[in-house]
């Protein structure tokens, strides 16, 4: 029978099943990072880590994990693995491929506002939905939309060259 | 931990390259720009180029946003979109789907999966498809090749494999509510929930319904094909703590379809009209486990049952189908990728006779083992990959089939890759081949004291595999990043084609009357070669829009041919606004001698509006360039009297929460 896991065509069953997608997710995360200044609060000390959450059941952890060597600024990457009830408060930045639209999403993005957490999402319209950064699958690549109205109300700020390159949507953008 | 079975992996090791055998790792990617991060190709949802590019076969994928953007109602129905497919449709419930010649409403040489679960039916080898439904708005994709894909899937991958695999539980999330309705009765529901199961599981439950009207009878009286269907499922996605997949679904469906045909009758008028409403109900199960063993090594079980139940006054079929298989997949020395595995089935099944049908024995069973194993070697660093592989398998009916093959392919360079390969494939032969004994059509009595004769169909348990060589090669180039293209031909040499030979009459009084019988003996008797090409093309111009126009030539010396020569498909793919999209798809089938149907070219629309990202509104023109069509006849054996497609009108709106 079957095999129809042998279909030819990469038959994936999931994009976060794919390592190649979540490694370069992860690396689109890790660049957003170097593009976002916090505001000061968010930082103890010059040396106190970017910390780069993934949600636990998400792929994406195992390809972030790596990004632990890395340096941003005078910042060490730390990588955080949270639970689903985890509080996101201690991220700068977190990266998720499910909020279920309407309340937690709301939830989500209020709590992030508040402690200037940058939320990222492959989800489905993402930043449309008031998210702050979507990835898009456009074809067999990647792009991301930045929700600027969303992104001013957590205080973080992007960087121009981010912005360059990015689709802006929602409020600020009609 | 939690790891996942890569399935992805398996598939691109199998037919396609190696990429798996390189892991990525963010650390590979981290050191690039945004810039360069946007040119990546990855191979996930859409995965068309990218893995189409590495794969030596002629391998076409409908993705969710075609099937959704197209409006498809059916797996059928989205199957029109699939280039050098042969897709006609015969009744509002039957079609005739082939590829590369074949065709008929019991085409026989195409394997047709739904997540790894066959569903063709041993009964003739060939696909209700009827009963081959899911919601499609949780279909992830539809991938098809073209060509035989037997070394891997086994008997009946002769001319062609399609796959429909549905999506990760985990990406159907939430609430989805459809409903819809148009010309001739049609009216559709459909609801969906999906929740988390667990820590890191997901579920989702569906239910669906549908009615359609009747069409119009080529007869000139309306036709009775109208018919509806009621369908649950679920579908769970675990991680164990071990870190091992499993995954389990299941569905049970429900229809009445209608169908108007000719039956014989052995006195005069010797044929009357008949209308029935048959009576399908069906169910299945499915279960999954995966382990990955190390890095590149990766094993997978994987077991479903499904039975049917067909109440029919022609042939009632009750059957039980259980399939086992397991796989191994595993890198080595960097440059083999491996696959092996072994399977079984087992069928059972219980038939009823009617005055025109009989099946000796009554009731039977088929069972099969299989074991497989390939090779895809990488030389010159990846630039060229060789497939190796060959199935072995074991039938009830033929004995052990061999079913090997070869395939290459060389990537010039980012732009440009030649494929060629060299399969044997065998169709083993059906149940009804094998035992049915069916009163086809009655002769009226050439003089008025002669008698009539009656036609009978009479299968043979002696008749053997029909086998096919197939030599095939291709060519995919893209000029631009905007265009690509995809060229695929092919030489089948088929040899032991079942044929019906008239034997030797006799004279029975059978039934009370006193008739001739003019027995079709089934043997091997049948030869053909059947070549052509497809040719695809893709271009997307601006962002928000996206064209596909494809052709398909196809040339045989097979007297039953039912297959266009010519086939012509048009795509269009337009965001007009960020809310709005407005789609539309032409095609053109030549005529078809042999089944007495004219040449046609049709045209579909469709227009959507999406309001809020949640909620869409659309509307939906078919067959636009004729009120009334004839696609296909059916065959003439089963009196099925065609009904033609009309002119319609689909409005819909789904609603995500």
């Amino acid at each position: 029978m079957a095999l129809a896991s042998l279909l030819a065509t990469g038959a994936v069953a999931h994009p976060d099943d794919d390592p190649k997608a979540a490694a370069v997710k992860a690396a689109f995360v890790y660049n957003f990072a170097k593009f976002a200044t916090w505001p000061a609060r968010r930082f103890l000390s010059p040396s106190a880590p970017v910390i780069l959450c993934v949600r636990g059941d998400d792929l994406e952890w195992r390809a972030l994990r790596p990004l632990t060597e890395k340096q941003i600024g005078e910042h060490p990457v730390e990588v955080r693995v949270l639970d689903a009830d985890m509080p996101v408060d201690a991220c700068h930045i977190f990266f998720s491929s499910e909020f279920v639209s309407g309340g937690s999403l709301r939830d989500a993005l209020a709590t992030a506002s508040r402690y200037a957490v940058l939320m990222v999402s492959d989800m489905p319209g993402f930043a449309s939905l008031g998210g702050h950064i979507g990835l898009v699958q456009d074809h067999n690549r990647l792009r991301f939309q930045v929700n600027l109205d969303s992104v001013t109300r957590t205080g973080v700020k992007l960087s121009s060259k981010l912005l360059q390159l990015a689709e802006i949507v929602g409020p600020a953008s009609q | 931990m939690k790891r996942h079975w890569v399935a992805a992996a398996v598939a691109a090791s199998v037919l396609s390259a190696v990429a798996a055998a390189r892991p990525a790792s963010a650390q590979d990617y981290a050191d690039l720009t945004l810039e360069q991060l946007m040119k990546i190709e990855i191979t996930s949802a859409a995965k068309r180029p990218e893995s189409i590019e590495n794969t030596p076969a002629a391998v076409f994928v409908l993705t969710d946003e075609d099937i959704r953007r197209m409006g498809a109602r059916s797996i059928p129905e989205a199957l029109r979109m699939v280039p050098g497919l042969n897709v006609a449709q015969i009744t509002g419930s039957s079609w005739a789907i082939s590829a590369r010649g074949f065709n008929s409403r019991f085409a026989n040489k195409l394997l047709v999966l739904i997540d790894g679960r066959t569903v063709y039916t041993p009964l003739f080898s060939g696909v209700y498809w009827d009963r081959q439904d899911t919601l499609l708005e949780d279909v992830d994709r539809i991938e098809v090749i073209r060509g035989p894909g037997a070394a891997l899937w086994g008997a009946n991958a002769v001319n062609g494999v399609i796959n429909v695999i549905t999506k990760h539980s985990r990406d159907t999330q939430g609430t989805y509510l459809a409903a819809g309705a148009g010309s001739d009765d049609e009216i559709r529901s459909a609801v969906r929930h999906g929740g988390r199961l667990g820590d890191g599981g997901h579920y989702r439950v569906y239910g669906q319904a549908f009615n359609e009207g009747s069409r119009p009878g080529t007869d000139g009286v309306g036709g009775a094909d109208d018919w509806r269907t009621a369908r649950v499922g679920f579908r769970a996605d675990l991680v164990d703590r071990s870190g091992d997949s499993w995954h389990f679904q299941g569905g049970s469906f429900s229809s009445v379809v209608g169908d108007g045909y000719i039956g014989p009758t052995l006195t005069a008028p010797y044929s009357e009209r008949l209308e029935v409403d048959s009576e399908v109900t069906g169910s299945f199960v499915l279960g999954s486990w995966s382990r990955e063993l190390a890095a590149d090594n990766k094993i997978e079980l994987r077991a479903y049952y499904q039975s049917e139940v067909f109440d029919d006054p022609r042939v009632g079929e009750e059957r039980g189908t259980l399939d086992v298989e397991a796989l191994h997949r595993f890198v080595v020395g960097g440059r083999h990728n491996i696959v092996w595995g072994v399977g079984g089935r087992y069928s059972r099944d219980d038939l009823a006779e009617s005055f025109s049908v009989d099946f000796e024995p009554d009731s039977d069973d088929q069972y099969l083992v299989n074991a497989f194993g390939q090779d895809t070697m990488q030389f010159f660093g990846g630039r060229v990959e060789v497939t190796l592989g060959t199935k072995l398998e074991y039938n009830s009916y033929t004995g052990l089939e061999v079913q090997p093959n070869l395939r290459a392919l060389w990537h010039l360079d980012d732009r440009n890759a030649v494929w060629a390969g060299v399969s044997r494939a065998v169709r083993t032969p059906s149940r009804a081949e094998n035992d049915l004994d069916i009163l086809g059509i009655v002769l009226p009595p050439s003089t008025a004291a002669g008698l009539p004769t009656a036609i009978r169909f009479v299968g043979d348990r002696a008749v053997r595999s029909e086998e096919l060589l197939a030599l095939e090669a291709g060519y995919r180039w893209r000029p631009l990043d905007s265009v690509s293209f995809d060229l695929a031909t092919f030489y089948n040499f088929y040899d032991r084609l079942v044929t019906s030979t008239a034997g030797q009459p006799y004279v029975s009084t059978s039934g009370g009357t006193t008739h001739v019988v003019l027995p079709l003996d089934t043997a091997n008797d049948g030869e053909a070669d059947v070549y052509g090409f497809e040719l695809v093309g893709n271009w997307q111009p601006v962002e928000s829009l996206r064209l596909q126009g494809w052709y398909s030539f196809l040339q045989t010396d097979y007297a039953l041919n039912a297959d266009p020569n010519h086939q012509v498909g048009v795509r269009s793919l337009l965001n007009l606004t960020r809310t709005v999209t407005l789609d539309a798809a032409a095609r053109y089938v030549s005529e078809i001698d042999s089944n007495d149907t004219d040449a046609y070219a049709e045209l579909g629309i469709r227009l959507a509006w999406r309001p809020v990202p949640n909620l869409e509104l659309a509307i939906l023109g078919q067959n636009l360039l004729h009120s009334e069509r004839l696609e296909f006849k059916g065959d003439e054996l089963a009196g099925t009297i065609s009904t033609k497609a009309e002119r319609s009108v689909f409005g819909s709106l789904t609603l995500k929460f």
